[in-house]
């Protein structure tokens, strides 16, 4: 019992990340509004960002920027710089799809006058 | 759709959850992640690269050619708003318009009829009375915002900030400034295709510094070779080669993040936003 | 010998694009000609650079002088140094063919379009070259939002919507490829497709790894758009304008499929993917379901647009038959069969836009067709002999090693499938050469007489001349483009 306990809070890093994941994913696939499932889209890929960054997380670690004056560097005293680079680039990407996914949304709003996708559809049909 | 997507959603989250045993605990510092290659950027970037925010240096010198794509891809987001949204002839149909000393509003359907009046100022359809202190305050903490965004792009070097940073915060006064007042005021101080040239720019200075490093002899963007257009020691010039990217970034990031809302608010019209 | 051409095909694109977007502002009527310009130098840059890489073979070009894994580096070799030649091409013909066309239906956003064009073959030029897994993705990414803009821009009523449906699932693809990114970055460390397919040779029964190859997997198969993550591509592709469809359909899926192989041959490595037997089962069972759905769907399309569409969902299933076989013959095949289906592809569409352009869409109306514009039927015939595998067209090559790979490894199911599915895809080209030929039930209108523009005739012949060509250099594309990348793997 103990280690099932220490198993889940050792590592609740990605256990969160998953959650988020799976709702963000939920979102994207199940709802019938354009706006939420481009709400579940950023849902998502924040959720990606987060577990990126939590790799990055060392115990006692500080921001990494470096001292003038310090001569011997401790690597383990750093937290990890690369994932937070990478997901400097992730986040720019998100917001960027975000735009464009509403730009197109303003387009369907011109064309169909309404944002509900069993609607649009409908009135494809005809 | 629903049970498809739940079904869907429980297997991958039952195949992320799968793995959890394999991975690294939370916060371990030898973890194969910090122990392969974040080291040497820890250790030699301030030799190196004469910058202490590891972060900056990786992304504007190590990885720096990422970085060049992702101003591109802000790029295009913007651009991508630009080519859907834009419609440029616009029939106005009605109107808005305040007269200035009385406060009384008045609602016209012959379009332009009182554009050039001097006692008459257009409103937006969607405006509320009652917003003299938001104004009055909005119009103080502009200059001072855009102070703190300049100050980030400057000091991406000692402190966590940068190019990307610093370029949302500038985006932000002068969006700050559209939403306050109207979308109007907004073009009269930055108009469209200023936004639409500074934007190129931007990623023009960062492409354009990679290319005179390749004109100079080196790889692209490898900052040490502009030492001999600085007249600065290798490790100085790769310091100065981030700044300027840096400057490149915050330039594009700006300018797209005004030429988003701006087309987004107002439907592409550029004439009244929120 | 100059290695920087590498960089130079990439960035100048972006510079010289972003140029392009300047000019809108100071004189629009100078944008087309400068991007026709951009393009033309980037494809001489690209075929310099090929016969450099013949000559003097593959090399590794650090970005900034940062040797990887530290830095990013560009991995030039024989095969994708061909891609971005036929890539390249691809894009300058067509834009040369539509010279006339896109200034009117553009109109005011010539500039922005031109820019979101060379952005969008930069981008694929990126995926090409590199030789870095997150660079993949952001480069995926700067190709994937240009794609977005440049499909939205068609039919006024149905592009936004299709196109917004490509966006939910473009980027649920993407962000699977980036969390797969971060399942191998936990476990090794590095970024770098060689260093990371170094580190995980002792690590191939780590779930972790597994699951990473999975969404990394899946990842590109809904951006290549291999059933049934397919559902964005009929109605993306239909609905948009000519001149856009005729990009992105040749390239947008096979440079999916080009870093599908790369991923997968290079960082995984064949050992493991063959390691259980569940892997190839399964990619089977889809490459067989893709290629019999896109021909038997096929069938019952009449709109001309979405019917191609679907028969570029079975050239798909053929490029991933190739992974699901496994062995050298096999693999030999998809990787052929990828390059020739960028010109099919391009071939189909460019005719089949004139055919819109002058007789609507329904299939079922295009009675004396055939008869009436000699040029643009034989070019839209010859493509149909093509996919259906008539040599000396070049489908038929592809399909051949695939057929000897499929036999050699007894996967008698993918054999029978590619069999049947070209026989379909004759009843289906057929159909509309009957009706082409000797009339349908509906009579006939026609919307614009008269012949096409010259430029339009440059493309058309170019599309036409390429598939043949391409057939007859089999045996030397074999020996000097893919022989050069399946060696080094074992393969």
């Amino acid at each position: 019992m103990a280690d099932i306990i220490g198993y889940i809070l050792g590592k609740y890093n990605y256990w969160m990340a998953v959650v988020l994941m799976m709702i963000g994913l939920y979102a994207m696939l199940a709802k019938k509004n354009l706006i939420k499932k481009i709400v579940g889209m950023n849902i998502f890929q924040t959720a990606i960002i987060l577990f990126y960054i939590s790799i990055g997380f060392k115990k006692g670690a500080t921001v990494p920027i470096i001292e003038h004056n310090t001569h011997v560097i401790d690597v383990a005293k750093y937290a990890n710089p690369l994932p937070h680079v990478l997901m400097l680039t992730a986040i720019v990407v998100a917001v960027s799809t975000f735009g464009v996914a509403l730009a197109l949304a303003v387009r369907v709003y011109q064309e169909h006058g309404t944002l509900e996708e069993n609607e649009i559809l409908s009135e494809l049909q005809e | 759709m629903r049970y498809i997507a739940l079904i869907v959603v429980l297997l991958s989250g039952l195949v992320l959850l799968y793995t959890e045993k394999d991975l690294p605990p939370w916060g371990d510092p030898n973890s194969p992640a910090s122990l392969h290659v974040s080291p040497k950027y820890l250790r030699d970037s301030l030799q190196e690269t004469a910058v202490p925010n590891v972060v900056t240096s990786v992304l504007a010198d190590y990885r720096g050619y990422d970085t060049m794509f992702e101003t591109t891809v802000i790029f295009c987001a913007g651009l991508a708003c630009f080519v859907l949204l834009r419609v440029f002839k616009v029939e106005r149909k009605e109107a808005h318009y305040r007269h200035k000393a009385t406060g009384l509003i008045i609602h016209v359907k012959v379009p332009n009829l009182l554009d050039n009046s001097s006692e008459f100022e257009r409103v937006d359809t969607m405006w509320v009375p009652h917003d003299l202190i938001l104004k009055t305050m909005c119009r103080f903490l502009i200059p001072f915002i855009q102070l703190f965004a300049l100050y980030v792009v400057a000091h991406g070097h000692h402190s966590p900030g940068g190019g990307f940073q610093g370029g949302v915060i500038l985006g932000a006064s002068i969006i700050l400034l559209s939403i306050s007042f109207d979308l109007r005021t907004g073009l009269e101080r930055v108009n469209e295709r200023s936004i639409s040239l500074m934007s190129a720019t931007g990623v023009f200075v960062f492409t354009g510094i990679g290319a005179i490093c390749l004109f100079l002899g080196s790889q692209f963007l490898n900052y040490g070779i502009l030492s001999k257009i600085l007249g600065v020691d290798p490790v100085m010039s790769r310091s100065w080669g981030i700044f300027g990217v840096e400057v490149g970034v915050a330039i594009t990031v700006m300018a797209v993040m005004i030429g988003i809302y701006n087309y987004i608010s107002s439907e592409g019209k550029l004439d009244e936003g929120l | 010998m100059s290695i920087h051409l590498s960089v130079v095909i990439v960035t100048f694109g972006l510079l010289l694009a972003f140029v392009t977007y300047t000019l809108r502002w100071i004189r629009i009527s100078l944008c087309l000609p400068f991007a026709i310009t951009v393009l033309g130098f980037l494809t001489s840059c690209a075929i310099v650079l090929f016969t450099q890489i013949i000559l003097w073979g593959p090399f590794e070009y650090p970005m900034g002088g940062w040797a990887p894994p530290i830095g990013i580096a560009y991995n030039v070799d024989h095969l994708n140094s061909f891609m971005v030649l036929v890539v390249t091409l691809v894009a300058l013909v067509n834009i040369i063919a539509n010279w006339k066309g896109l200034q009117n239906f553009v109109g005011d956003r010539i500039g922005g379009f031109c820019a979101l064009y060379i952005l969008y073959v930069s981008g694929l030029n990126g995926i090409l070259f590199t030789g870095d897994l997150f660079n993949l993705y952001v480069l995926l990414e700067i190709a994937s939002l240009t794609g977005y803009a440049l499909l939205a821009i068609g039919d006024r009523r149905l592009a936004p919507f299709a196109s917004i449906n490509y966006v939910f699932l473009g980027t649920m693809g993407a962000c699977f490829y980036l969390l797969g990114i971060g399942f191998l970055y936990i476990k090794t460390g590095s970024l770098n497709m060689i260093d990371v397919s170094n580190l995980i040779k002792q690590l191939h029964n780590s779930p972790t790894i597994i699951t990473a190859f999975m969404f990394i997997i899946v990842g590109i198969w809904i951006k290549m758009g291999l059933f049934p993550f397919h559902i964005w591509l009929p109605r993306a592709y239909t609905h948009t304008f000519g001149p856009v469809s005729s990009l992105i359909a040749p390239m947008g899926t096979k440079v999916m499929a080009y870093a599908m192989f790369k991923v997968v041959l290079t960082v995984f490595g064949i050992n493991f993917v063959f390691r259980s037997n569940a892997f190839p089962h399964i990619v089977s069972t889809l490459a067989l379901s893709a290629i019999l759905f896109g021909s038997i769907f096929a069938l019952r399309q009449t709109h001309l647009k979405r019917m191609l569409c679907f028969v570029v969902i079975t050239e798909i299933g053929y490029l991933v038959s190739g992974l699901a076989i496994g062995n050298s013959n096999a693999i030999k095949g998809s990787i052929l069969h990828m390059l020739n289906d960028v010109f099919m592809t391009f071939c189909l569409f460019l005719s089949g836009q004139a055919i819109i352009e002058r007789m609507g869409v329904n299939i079922d109306g295009f009675s004396e067709l055939f008869v009436k514009t000699p040029l643009i039927s034989a070019v839209f015939i010859t493509g149909a002999l093509s996919v259906v595998g008539i040599p000396p067209t070049c489908g038929f090559f592809g399909k051949w090693y695939l057929l000897l790979g499929a036999v050699e490894k007894g996967n008698y199911p993918l054999f029978v499938t590619i069999i049947l599915s070209s026989l379909l895809n004759l009843i289906l080209f057929f159909k509309v050469i009957e009706i082409g030929f000797y009339g349908g039930k509906v009579i006939p209108t026609w919307r614009l007489t008269g012949a096409p523009p010259w430029s339009f005739y440059v493309g058309l012949c170019f599309a036409g001349v390429s598939i043949i060509l391409m057939g007859l250099f089999t045996f030397h594309l074999i020996r000097y483009v893919i022989e050069p990348f399946l060696t080094p793997l074992g393969l």
